[in-house]
């Protein structure tokens, strides 16, 4: 469980500006993803942290944003536009990631069902829940296929920590914190 | 039979659909936001390629990046290119990943688990 407030996770943060890679509040759109994905590559080039983080990082990064703009609850209709918040951090030992949203009641639901189950579930069992998930899961209409937070724990060092937030009647703050070690 | 040839850019992957030079490709990144639409014309083709494949059919994926929506529709790819293999025709799947990249080395083994195909898993020096 992320035990602070969502203001104080993410701008306590801020006081030591140079953890902070990233930041980004608003629409998240195809190119808002787009603009950070490229601009991570792009930093990343000159890290000589192993292959695998960076792309562990990346692709966590990718999820996290496609997420955000297909499920946030305040977004515009017709449109893969979401309303949320995501950092990255830059810490000694580990890229740290972390992202809120509004959902609803009922995606508050599914979504703690999910990662309970996600995190009690034991890493080396992951890539079975992982498979079952594709051979069973079907892809959703917005384009989302479930695996998501899966695959995210399977890339992340640490049980991923996520939290509800109540923010306002039936809107709810989902927050989720994601680390992958560097070495 | 149409070919399909797709440029990769930074989101989606190159592809090569060619059945009169026999050659099946997907490389570069997958991480288009709406998989289903990207794909549907993909899934298309293969439905049509199904009706009369080449006596061997190999599919060559390298693959850099991959969103969890494009496993998805991989997953389907393959689920069509099992029909051909179960109608009696030879198919091969041929999953190279970054020998630095135990991740994407994953990847292709999970759909190795989970599908009837013949895979082989190849491993490239990374630039």
């Amino acid at each position: 469980m992320i035990e602070s407030s969502l203001a104080e996770i993410f701008y306590k943060e801020f006081v030591d500006k140079d953890r902070i890679k990233m930041f980004y509040n608003g629409a998240v759109t195809h190119n808002i993803t787009d603009a950070f994905t490229s601009q991570l590559e792009f930093e990343f080039k000159n890290y000589h942290y192993n292959k695998v983080v960076k792309k562990r990082v990346f692709n966590i990064m990718v999820e996290i944003l496609q997420n955000i703009s297909k499920h946030s609850a305040i977004n515009s209709k017709n449109n893969n536009t979401g309303y949320g918040t995501f950092a990255l951090y830059n810490d000694k030992k580990e890229f740290v990631i972390l992202s809120a949203n509004i959902i609803n009641n009922k995606q508050k639901n599914i979504l703690d069902k999910n990662l309970n189950l996600i995190v009690n579930t034991p890493r080396n069992e992951l890539r079975e829940l992982y498979k079952n998930k594709l051979i069973k899961g079907r892809i959703s209409k917005k384009g989302g296929a479930g695996l998501g937070f899966i695959d995210i724990s399977k890339r992340a060092s640490e049980k991923i920590e996520f939290d509800f937030i109540e923010f306002k009647p039936k809107q709810i703050i989902f927050l989720i914190k994601i680390r992958v070690k560097k070495f | 039979m149409d070919v399909i040839k797709l440029e990769p850019t930074h989101d989606k992957p190159g592809i090569i659909l060619d059945k009169e030079n026999n050659k099946f490709e997907f490389r570069g990144n997958s991480l288009p936001e709406n998989a289903n639409a990207f794909y549907e014309p993909i899934l298309k083709w293969f439905d049509e390629y199904a009706k009369n494949p080449n006596e061997k059919t190999v599919i060559d994926l390298k693959l850099d990046y991959l969103n969890t929506a494009s496993s998805k529709a991989l997953f389907s790819i393959f689920m069509k290119i099992e029909k051909i293999k179960e109608a009696g025709h030879n198919v091969l799947i041929k999953w190279y990943y970054d020998e630095d990249d135990e991740d994407m080395e994953e990847v292709g083994e999970e759909f190795d688990d989970i599908i009837n195909l013949p895979f082989e898993h190849i491993s490239y020096e990374s630039d």
